[in-house]
């Protein structure tokens, strides 16, 4: 990693991974606000949701904390990776990661009226992308294998830390008559990418060369890159000159600029001497369309249907290049297709300080089976969830909301990566958020 | 990023956790840590015991590029003070402990000129030392540019008497060499008699074994066609040339190929390796010659060449390119190949063609189905990536 992100990023990785062996979920980590984060949010992290709604007149400051807990395995199948049986032991069976994360967020906004015009700005500070996976170690491997240790899932990942920070400053118009918004959130990405997995330069798993010599080998990558993208927003709530329900429609597009990783390449195969290339990876990652609406069926309840599609389909292939020679020094295959998510929330009103939120949600994931390994990958997933929202005072309310995210178990018999990881594969996650937000 | 920090300014007073980089680094420690609980170093040549290595040496050092520097090294005991040594009566030493080391260029005279080099070292009870040129100043004669680096050389005594072992460092002028995969060996030289010819660049050629190599010792001072290596420890036959590639299906033509050319192959597991070859071609009635120069693709102009070759050119301009014992650098480091090019004139402008042979290190690889193919090139002008390169050839068979 480069020296100029590192105080940033150390950071972030201690708040996301507080402890040495962690985990976080990987792809998407943006639940700011809880089961109320949706295109039609108007709190303070409306910046991140929705920008047309940091319109909101007068002063506001939102305080995030999410705890993330994810446990996963990984059962690499001798005979379906083609693992001699006298390799089973150092190449086949289980593999395990668990752990527990913290990851803050903090937005600060001003709303003013002019009018029949409310304007607003906010400024935050977020991480909407991000995963730690430092897979279980295995100390009773046999020492004769100094790779062993890794776990079998070395060949795809040992250590891998992706870390997107964002800040974003938000702007945003009102017009109060007709109900109509629209913003724009112009963001700053920071990124580092520290992934480390066995190599062997001819792509197998194969412990020593045809002269029983040893041959498994490692590949770190360190990188990093800054990026701008932004985030639009259109928000609609309709007057009630107009319509006797409430109702509020908002939709989001979330630009995400293709980053090149840029940093270096440490390799060591076999009984070679380790060296060193400056190296890159293009890491293209996924548009987000958010389309949410609220419907006050009763004074007391409302539902919050929302729609997201990501464009994950940008992700067909990464390969890591030297930029000595643009030579290849780590493929990894995707393939990945576009995801959709439905989500069903609604809030119910149980005092004037007191609000239950309930809601879940399918998504179709990413990742085709073929290209499914233990480092990042989704497949179909659905989560439900239930919170509370506290009014302490005036100005003052406290949310918290905790999500159960459940990965059904895949298995993976066509895998087309080098070397092939199929096998079985379950991901379950846990989220709790806690939000401060003064109004 | 300032804001960035202050935010985390919590989090940042906390040393940064373990990180991908420590799994790493124990990686490479366990693997080595193995090697040296079997009795074998990393690189798999055996410990031996501790030698005198005091007195006036000649060294061979291959670098990472390829090319070849040759060094007068003197070794003595200090005397009472253990930081002096007396130069002239070069005291040796009684057992493991440190000792004076000065290093010259090999045309200098070491009785008259100034070493470039004044260091020192501690010889342990296995025989092991390291040396550190900090700075190393190359002139621009050795290789082509003046080079400033800080060399670290692991060496190790064998049991003939010699030393030799592997260097590393960090060149600081001009930045970007890599010195990571250099190998030297150094040989006894009482009386400043020995020649270039006579030394050997890595350990194999001093005799320390090395498990599975049953090539015979590494001598030479670079790669050649003729394949009978220098030296005092007997001729090797060097490697089996392969069987040659059929190109009958591949197109050819008579055309003048003097010039220089970018080669880029391509490996059958998916690495490409780029070189820059100087070729002069003539032509008679029976045929041609095909005289060549391999250089590092990035070499710049005036480096000396990796390899030189001679061939003969058919009448409709197909040849074969027979690199035994190849020392090239690529984007994986210093690969050590044997190698046969057989190649196809598509016209004045380009070649292409297979290749056959092995690579033997980093690891054994075989060449069968590695395609190549040549345009021409400007020394040192832009390097056209290799994908874009081989789509100039046409598919061989």
């Amino acid at each position: 990693m480069s020296g100029r992100l590192w105080p940033a990023v150390c950071g972030a990785a201690l708040l996301v991974g507080l402890a040495p062996s962690t985990s976080a979920a990987p792809l998407n980590l943006a639940r700011m606000d809880g089961l109320r984060g949706d295109p039609i949010n108007d709190g303070p992290f409306a910046l991140y949701w929705n920008p047309a709604a940091v319109t909101r007149p007068g002063f506001s400051l939102g305080l995030h904390l999410q705890a993330v807990h994810r446990e996963a395995t990984y059962d690499r199948v001798a005979a379906w990776n083609d693992v001699p049986a006298d390799e089973a032991e150092v190449n086949a069976g289980r593999s395990h990661v668990r752990g527990l994360g913290v990851i803050p967020a903090l937005s600060i906004g001003h709303g003013w009226s002019f009018g029949d015009f409310d304007a607003g700005v906010a400024g935050g500070w977020y991480l909407p992308l991000a995963g730690v996976a430092d897979w279980d170690k295995r100390p009773d491997a046999p020492l004769d294998v100094p790779g062993a240790y890794d776990g079998v899932q070395r060949w795809a990942t040992i250590y891998s830390r992706l870390i997107i920070q964002s800040i974003a400053l938000a702007l945003g118009g009102r017009h109060r008559p007709s109900g109509l918004s629209i913003g724009l959130s112009p963001v700053l990405h920071l990124a580092t990418l520290d992934t480390l997995r066995a190599r062997n330069v001819d792509r197998t798993d194969d412990l020593v060369d045809i002269e029983g010599n040893p041959k498994e080998g490692r590949l770190l990558f360190e990188s990093d890159d800054v990026a701008f993208g932004y985030i639009a927003g259109l928000r609609w709530e309709a007057p009630a000159s107009v319509l006797s329900v409430p109702l509020v429609i908002g939709l989001t597009w979330t630009d995400v600029p293709e980053l090149t990783m840029d940093g270096t390449a440490r390799i060591a195969y076999g009984t070679a001497e380790p060296f060193t290339l400056d190296a890159r990876l293009p890491f293209p990652l996924a548009d987000t369309l958010r389309l949410g609406v609220s419907v006050g069926l009763s004074r007391r309840v409302t539902l919050r249907p929302t729609f997201e599609w990501a464009r994950w389909s940008v992700l067909d292939r990464q390969v890591a290049l030297s930029n000595a020679d643009d030579a290849p020094l780590l493929e990894i295959e995707r393939a990945f297709t576009d995801a959709y998510t439905g989500k069903l929330r609604g809030d119910i009103v149980l005092t004037d300080a007191l609000t239950l939120l309930v809601g879940g949600g399918y998504e179709l994931g990413p990742t085709p089976t073929k290209t499914h390994e233990p480092g990042l990958a989704e497949g179909e997933n659905w989560e439900a969830g239930a919170g509370l929202r506290a009014r302490l005072s005036e100005r003052i309310s406290l949310s918290s909301s905790f999500f159960w995210h459940h990965f059904p178990e895949r298995t993976v018999r066509d895998s087309i990566q080098q070397p092939s990881v199929n096998g079985r594969y379950t991901d379950h996650r846990r989220y709790l958020t806690l939000d401060l937000e003064v109004h | 990023m300032r804001a960035t920090s202050a935010l985390l300014v919590l989090a940042t007073l906390v040393a940064c956790g373990r990180t991908p980089r420590d799994d790493y680094d124990d990686y490479l420690e366990r693997a080595n840590r193995l090697a040296l609980d079997e009795g074998v170093e990393p690189d798999g040549a055996r410990p031996p015991a501790w030698q005198d290595v005091t007195g006036s040496w000649l060294l061979q050092a291959k670098l990472a590029l390829g090319n070849s520097i040759w060094l007068r090294v003197r070794m003595c005991a200090p005397v009472a003070n253990p930081t002096q040594a007396d130069w002239d009566r070069c005291d040796p030493a009684t057992g493991p402990g440190p000792l004076m080391v000065r290093m010259w260029l090999d045309r200098q005279v070491m009785a008259t000129d100034a070493p470039i080099v004044e260091t020192s070292t501690d010889v342990d009870a296995e025989g092991h030392f390291l040396l550190v040129a900090d700075p190393l100043k190359l002139p621009k004669e050795i290789i082509g540019f003046e080079i400033v680096a800080r060399v670290e050389m692991y060496a190790r005594t064998a049991a003939s008497g010699a030393w030799c072992g592997d260097a590393t460092g960090v060149v600081t002028s001009p930045p970007g060499i890599p010195l990571d995969g250099s190998t030297f060996a150094a040989l006894r030289d009482p009386d400043q008699t020995l020649t270039r010819a006579d030394t050997v660049w890595e350990c194999r050629g001093v005799g320390v074994e090395v498990p599975g190599d049953d090539a015979g010792p590494g001598t030479d001072t670079g790669p050649s066609t003729d394949g009978a290596p220098t030296g005092d420890l007997g001729p090797d036959p060097g490697p089996a040339r392969p069987e040659s590639p059929d190109l009958s299906a591949v197109p050819s033509v008579q055309a003048d190929l003097t010039g220089h050319y970018l080669l880029t192959a391509e490996l059958p597991i998916g690495l490409a390796l780029q070189l820059w070859l100087s070729v002069v071609s003539a032509y008679g009635d029976a045929g041609g010659t095909l005289d060549g120069a391999v250089h590092a693709v990035m070499a710049a102009p005036g480096t000396p060449a990796l390899a030189t070759f001679t061939t003969t050119l058919t009448t409709d301009g197909r040849f074969e390119v027979w690199l035994p014992n190849a020392l090239l650098p690529s984007s994986l480091g210093e690969v050590e190949a044997d190698i046969l090019l057989a190649g196809a004139t598509l016209d004045s402008d380009r070649f292409c063609g297979e290749a056959a042979g092995a690579v033997t290190r980093p690891l054994p690889l075989m060449l069968a189905g590695t395609r190549f193919g040549a345009q021409r090139f400007v020394p040192g002008g832009p390097v056209t990536p290799a994908a874009e390169a081989l789509a100039a050839c046409p598919d061989v068979p």
